[in-house]
């Protein structure tokens, strides 16, 4: 009965040891994700902030041409 | 040139209403962060790359939203003729672009972590890359066609019979041999209690609650610049 419990109690703590090993190695996959995830968020806002200057630029451009066409007529 | 300044300076309601989905959906950021890593057990079968999960998953109803969302707007675009319709289908198939990529990319990590593998042609990852194709069609479509209605006009249609591919997707698992689970998420879930416990539910939920709100962010801001973007190009058309 005990030699039984004992060699249950090693199966169960190997069984432990893999799944930690298991967990360890899927680690880096894990972290990969959330990295990744967040890098595609923040370039795409990124891109939005560039264009939105942009944008900006023009407009204050078209605001200087129709001064520049009010003022010559 | 008042209307695109008030698009521009963003001021008003609308941006108040964006300055609060940024707010809400940063703070779930954190609270999820935290049930990912620190709070939520891990699955027994699938270990600790099952976190990735609860990003995976929430990325893939918004993929499939997005497309629900454009053909809708193209629809009412087609209808009524108005281009409100068509910069919300134009900002959505953008946004939709980007969720259908980190479905994918997140998806085949998830595989490469747990069953060793990339990429396999099965039902549902085919037919999600058909999604992200019909984006980027939709998109290629608007960006090489002629500036104003005509354009719209074709992207409305490529939309319409793009949407077709969303319920395919969700019931792909049903239809066909799959890599992927039975459907434990949604109106048709079979699968239920596969998931186990109830704080996987709890982080699924407040996960998807905190990329809706990020979405839905994402969506009024781009759709604000996209109205300025019109404007501006009809009053280039005013001064060509």
């Amino acid at each position: 009965m005990a030699v039984q419990l004992v060699a249950t109690r090693t199966a169960f703590a190997s069984g432990m040891v893999q799944q930690n090993l298991r967990g360890e190695s899927e680690l880096p996959w894990l972290f990969a994700v959330y990295i990744i995830t967040w890098a595609v968020f923040f370039g795409y806002i990124f891109m939005l902030s560039r264009r939105q200057r942009e944008m900006r630029r023009e407009i204050n451009a078209l605001k200087r041409a129709l001064a520049d066409r009010e003022t010559k007529s | 040139m008042t209307e695109i300044t008030a698009h521009s300076s963003g001021m008003g309601i609308g941006s108040t209403i964006r300055y609060v989905l940024f707010a809400v959906s940063a703070i779930l950021m954190a609270v999820t962060l935290y049930m990912i890593f620190f709070w939520v057990p891990t699955e027994l079968n699938l270990g600790v790359s099952q976190r990735i999960f609860y990003f995976h998953v929430p990325l893939a109803w918004l993929g499939m939203l997005s497309i629900v969302i454009v053909a809708i707007a193209s629809l009412l675009h087609l209808i009524t003729g108005k281009s409100k319709w068509d910069d919300l289908a134009y900002t959505t198939a953008e946004l939709g672009v980007l969720f259908a990529t980190l479905i994918l990319v997140t998806g085949s990590i998830w595989a490469r972590g747990d069953l060793g593998w990339w990429w396999t042609w099965d039902a549902k990852l085919t037919t999600t890359l058909v999604l992200w194709f019909i984006y980027v069609g939709y998109l290629m479509v608007r960006a090489y066609s002629t500036k104003g209605s005509q354009g719209a006009r074709y992207g409305s249609v490529v939309a319409l019979i793009g949407a077709v591919d969303a319920p395919i997707i969700y019931m792909a698992t049903v239809w066909w041999r799959t890599a992927h689970p039975e459907l434990n998420v949604g109106p048709v879930a079979t699968d239920g209690d596969s998931i186990g416990s109830a704080n996987i539910y709890i982080t699924l939920l407040v996960s998807t609650l905190m990329f809706t709100f990020l979405y839905a962010y994402m969506v009024m801001e781009r759709y604000s610049m996209r109205r300025t973007e019109t404007a501006l190009d009809e009053v280039h058309q005013m001064f060509d």
